[in-house]
């Protein structure tokens, strides 16, 4: 499973101790699950989700995420010549 | 589940190290029970082999055992771990469930059937007798700290990023 938490945690400028006492497990958990190497369970992975305030598939997905910078510009070449893209 | 917050999280060596320990611990056993069974009684280097593999392999299961990270995931109750942690813990048991069964019938095997019936060693009277207990008794305590020690990933260093 493929999860965006380090990116939302530097965004929104968390410590790994403190998403990790706001969800209730231990902080070497975070680490892991920001490495990939441990995938939460449904509680853990909706509890991260209310912590961030955003729904679960904008944090966790089966498929890799795309990277941020393609994300962005497919985003900006949409927004300036919408008619190309759709 | 609040509990997990506060405790401190116990020191572990990077993996690759711990593995090492762990194999030597097996070896230094199997050297162990090598030497009992080919070491004639009476000989002066069979007594130190027998000792010295002997002491080797109880340091190793105390070192194991003592071990914070291993002893304690090993043994905490389940409201001091998280679910990665009782996960550990659970898959370290069922391992070390399956180890201690199948050693148990390999050896009760090997002393009421093979072991005789080849005129191999077998233990004789009753300090033998309680020697193969204790290392039965060392061993169901140490294996589920021996398998948490080896399945642990490294740890997460960089723990204020």
């Amino acid at each position: 499973m493929h999860n965006r938490i380090a990116l939302l945690r530097a965004e929104r400028g968390v410590s790994r101790k403190d998403l990790a006492e706001a969800v209730g497990v231990n902080f070497q958990t975070i680490g892991y699950l920001e490495r990939g190497d441990y995938s939460p369970s449904l509680e853990l992975a909706l509890k991260i989700c209310r912590f961030f305030g955003v729904p679960v598939e904008v944090l966790f997905s089966l498929d890799p995420f795309q990277p941020l910078t393609e994300a962005l510009l497919r985003a900006e070449t949409n927004r300036t010549s919408p008619e190309t893209t759709s | 589940m609040t509990s997990t917050l506060t405790r401190p999280a116990p020191s572990r060596l990077p993996r690759r190290t711990r593995r090492l320990i762990i194999s030597g611990i097996v070896l230094l056993a199997a050297a162990s029970l090598v030497t009992v069974a080919v070491m004639p009684e009476d000989s002066f280097g069979g007594s130190l082999a027998k000792l010295v593999t002997a002491i080797g392999t109880v340091a190793g299961f105390t070192l194991v055992m003592t071990r914070s990270a291993s002893w304690f995931l090993g043994n905490a109750p389940d409201s001091e771990l998280d679910e990665r942690e009782r996960a550990i813990r659970d898959r370290a048991y069922f391992k070390a469930y399956g180890v201690f069964a199948g050693l148990a019938i390999v050896c009760a095997f090997y002393m009421l059937d093979l072991g005789p019936d080849l005129g191999l060693w077998t233990p004789e009277g009753h300090s033998q007798w309680w020697a193969i207990v204790w290392a039965f008794v060392m061993l169901g305590l140490g294996l589920p700290a021996g398998f948490v020690a080896w399945d642990l990933p490294d740890p997460v260093t960089d723990f204020d990023a």
